[in-house]
């Protein structure tokens, strides 16, 4: 019974991993092309890490945990580790370009005010730091 | 395999990049509408390099700006931009002279009417002295007349003098600035950018040059070189060479290059060249005219007046002075001092009008220059307007066609708001989108960390 | 192509445009001139110097007209005086002819034709604005003088000049007639034959006398056809100025269509101007603020 369970999972986890190891390489990808302003190919990759994150929940539930020896467990929390360290430099990059963004439409807004209204003064302004 | 701490600096170039990018953004915005910014595209590419074996994504570096912007396009605007300058000062100018012909109850066409008209009044009281004074009266309002007309056209000159010493001396600090300009492009593009907003600053400044007087851009050798269009230098390269101006021995201002040759009549184009253009062939040959005339019309009538007697049985004197050199409208004169001496008897008789005739006859007889006085200044005039309609005319034209122009150049280098803005908000939409995929990541981290084992 | 980002830049430059049109209207209306400068219209504006000359000219003729009618009048005025003053003379003379006169009675007689003798030079003598009408072309001077070396007593001090002035392009009149055309003209002298008349009267048979009424018929003869003269002047002069004012009517309105604006197209225009402007300044609003944010918000 051991034997079965642990092959089953085994496959499984293998599965899992080979999830978090392309979503970490797709969130690499999107950090580029955030980087690099490549807004097509940011918007290509967010629409597959969607479906890897989809695929990623169902693999994740589909473990089950008492068949889950050692060894499988290590190479999970290590692939998860190195996803999550992505990520985490992925959500630093995007809330600061989000920030950014939000800043640029702000001014936008203000200079289509001022062609419109050219006399009135600006009364809003840039409270926030880039 | 890629370390944490590799990520991590991967993570803070890429934020270096990202805000430079985002700064370009800013700056396009900011610049929508200063003239001459030429849209900026941050070009980023990645730096790939090979580590044990493995190529490895090392981050991105940006490689400076290129701007968006089309020479031709550029020269095409410059030389419109010259036609528009020499045409606006050619119009002012002409605008000035046209304003100061333009009356017709007033003005040397009436004056020589009245003149005639008092005349032929004399006819029937040839002896009355107040219809005599009259007479004078009205020669004398000629000739200021004529005076005014030959002052309203070398004022214009004058005007067109000081059009061209402004001018040159806008285009000496011009020239400067952009052979500053040259050299600080210069140093940009020995570190690898290409000065974007240098080139785009100096663009602007030999558009402005251009207005002032019609120019050549060329690039010798990788030399930008800035010359008139009759190829004298103004710019080569970081070095700047000033035009002078001198006053020449008939009052009217010269252009010299550096080397002090007199560059004057080569000049096209600009300010500059459209006051020279006024000045030196539309003015003289107005001025010509109205030269003639007064001359001609003066004889015309001093003969007339030797053909009768005056009042006192003498034979006519002349009407009129010309002078012998210079302008004769500016410098005609009333000869007589008083009414008796128009000689309207034919016979020495004091109550003849008898020459009355004569001196009417001027009226309708053709001068040398081949129309009778009325006709010649009515085509003094036309020539006027003429000179006038055609500078106002061109100026529209030329207006019109640098609006298109600048126009093509807008839309290729030009900034919209409302494309920066549709790119933002696409932005945002992606980085949404982002943070949900992070907050997954995040639950699934926290999933995969607790799994506890089972029994194996 | 992209939508060029300077539109605003082409909307001010339209706006102006229009705005430009809207004054130039506004200025039509107002001073009823379309063309105010030489520069407007060239040929139009040269064509106008012309014909406000040639209207100058036309103003002209009829003053000189007019002035002539004046001293033609006077003049007519004067001879109609010597007429009636011949006419009496006549009478005078064909009574002292009768036979039946006593040389008392003659002597009478020829003092009142001496009286009116006298009061033909005064006519003759008549004076517009201290000029001689009758003097010919000397002005300062009486035309007849006393002078007792000549057999009339007078003599004439004025000459055969005739003036004349212009009262159309190519019409010129005669403003007078010299005194010795009028009044001592071979064919008929007036001073001469009343001189006669008073020496008939005095020393003469009645053979005498009737000659020297004859001779006084043939001056008023004379005289009757100078008078003709100037009524030919006058009927003339009336003629031409009946075509003269037709004359200024033509050229103004020719003057009118060359410079001149219709008012009825020049507030047509204004109209026009008004709502092109009215219509851009709509256009410009629309367009400027419509940006993608008001949209999507």
């Amino acid at each position: 019974m051991g034997e079965r369970s642990g092959s089953t999972n085994a496959n499984v986890v293998a599965a899992c991993v080979k999830i978090l190891k392309d979503l970490e390489l797709e969130v690499q990808t999107a950090t580029n092309a955030i980087t690099c302003n490549k807004l097509m190919d940011l918007e290509e990759s967010l629409w597959r890490q969607e479906t890897l994150c989809a695929r990623l929940k169902r693999s994740i539930y589909a473990i089950r945990p008492a068949s889950l020896n050692a060894e499988g467990a290590d190479l999970l929390r290590e692939e998860a580790s190195r996803l999550k360290a992505q990520s985490q430099i992925y959500e630093k990059l995007v809330s600061r370009a989000s920030r950014s963004t939000a800043i640029l439409q702000h001014l936008c807004s203000l200079y289509r005010n001022a062609a419109r209204h050219p006399g009135r003064a600006m009364s809003m302004s840039i409270s926030r730091e880039a | 395999m890629i370390g944490l701490n590799s990520s991590l600096s991967i993570a803070t170039e890429a934020l270096g990049a990202q805000t430079a990018a985002l700064e370009v953004a800013n700056n396009n915005i900011a610049n929508a509408n200063t003239p001459g910014y030429s849209r900026q595209v941050v070009s980023l590419s990645s730096a790939a390099s090979i580590q044990n074996g493995t190529t490895v994504d090392e981050g991105v570096s940006y490689q400076g700006f290129t701007s968006v912007r089309d020479t031709v396009l550029d020269m095409a605007i410059n030389a419109a931009t010259s036609d528009q300058g020499s045409l606006t000062a050619q119009n002012t100018l002409l605008t000035q002279i046209n304003s100061a012909f333009s009356g017709t109850t007033t003005g040397i066409g009436a004056s020589l009417s009245t003149l005639f008209s008092d005349l032929s009044a004399l006819s029937t009281t040839p002896s009355d002295s107040s219809a005599r004074q009259t007479v004078l009266s009205d020669a004398n309002a000629l000739v200021d007349a004529f005076q005014q007309g030959a002052a309203a056209l070398s004022n214009a000159s004058s005007a067109a003098n000081q059009q061209v010493s402004s001018a040159v001396a806008q285009v000496n600090e011009l020239s400067q600035q952009i052979a500053a300009l040259n050299g600080q492009i210069a140093s940009a593009g020995a570190n690898g950018s290409d000065g974007g907003a240098l080139t785009d600053q100096r663009d602007e400044l030999t558009t402005q040059l251009a207005q002032l007087l019609g120019v050549s851009t060329t690039q010798t050798g990788g030399t930008p070189t800035l010359t008139t269009t009759n190829g004298s230098p103004l710019v080569i390269g970081d070095s700047s060479y000033q035009l002078q101006v001198t006053t020449a021995a008939d009052g009217t201002t010269h252009v010299l290059d550096g080397q002090g040759n007199d560059i004057t009549d080569e000049l096209t184009g600009g300010t500059i060249g459209g006051a020279i253009t006024a000045r030196d062939n539309t003015i003289p040959a107005l001025s010509q005219q109205l030269d003639a005339l007064a001359s001609q019309f003066a004889s015309a009538m001093n003969n007339a007046q030797a053909a009768g007697y005056d009042l006192n049985g003498n034979p006519g004197a002349a009407m009129f002075t010309v002078p012998a050199t210079g302008s004769a409208a500016a410098g005609i004169t009333v000869a007589l001092t008083n009414g008796s001496q128009i000689a309207a008897s034919s016979d020495g008789s004091t109550g003849s009008s008898g020459n009355v005739t004569t001196l009417l006859a001027v009226q309708s007889t053709n001068l040398p220059s081949a129309a009778n006085p009325t006709d010649s200044y009515a085509n003094l005039v036309g020539n006027i307007g003429f000179a006038g309609s055609q500078a106002s005319s061109g100026l529209t034209a030329t207006t019109s066609s640098l609006q298109q122009l600048t126009s093509q150049q807008g839309s290729e280098s030009g900034v919209s708001i409302d494309e920066e803005t549709s790119n933002l908000i696409r932005y945002q939409q992606a980085y949404t989108a982002s943070a949900r995929v992070i907050s997954t990541i995040n639950d699934m981290y926290t999933v995969l960390m607790n799994m506890s084992l089972g029994e194996s | 192509m992209r939508v060029d980002p300077n539109l605003s830049a082409l909307l001010n430059i339209g706006i102006q445009g229009t705005e430009q049109a809207l004054n130039t209207a506004v200025q039509q209306v107002a001073t009823g001139q379309r063309v105010s400068v030489p520069s407007d219209d060239p040929a139009a504006a040269a064509e106008n110097l012309q014909s406000l000359a040639e209207s100058a000219n036309v103003d002209q003729y009829t003053k000189n007209g007019d002035a002539v009618l004046s001293q033609a009048q006077m003049a007519d005025s004067a001879l109609s005086n010597v007429v009636s003053e011949l006419n009496q003379a006549i009478t005078l003379g064909t009574q002292g002819a009768d036979g039946s006169m006593t040389s008392e009675n003659r002597a009478a007689i020829a003092t009142q034709v001496q009286s009116i003798l006298s009061q033909v030079v005064s006519q003759a003598n008549t004076t517009s604005n201290g000029v001689s009408l009758f003097a010919g072309t000397a002005a300062t001077v009486p035309a007849f003088a006393s002078d007792s070396t000549s057999p009339t007593g007078y003599s004439y001090q004025g000459n055969s000049g005739v003036n004349s002035t212009a009262v159309g392009d190519n019409l010129q009149v005669n403003v007078n007639v010299p005194g010795d055309q009028i009044f001592t003209n071979a064919n008929g002298n007036v001073l001469g034959s009343l001189s006669q008349l008073i020496s008939a009267l005095g020393s003469g048979t009645s053979t005498d006398i009737g000659d020297a009424v004859a001779g006084v018929k043939s001056a008023l003869t004379n005289v009757s056809q100078q008078r003709v003269i100037y009524a030919g002047v006058v009927n003339q002069i009336n003629a031409q100025e009946s075509y003269l004012s037709q004359e200024t009517i033509s050229l103004t309105s020719q003057q009118q269509s060359l410079t001149g604006v219709d008012m009825s197209t020049a507030v047509s225009n204004l109209t026009q101007a008004q709502i092109a402007h009215s219509t851009i300044l709509a256009a410009a609003a629309k367009v400027l603020p419509t940006s993608l944010l008001d949209y999507l918000n």
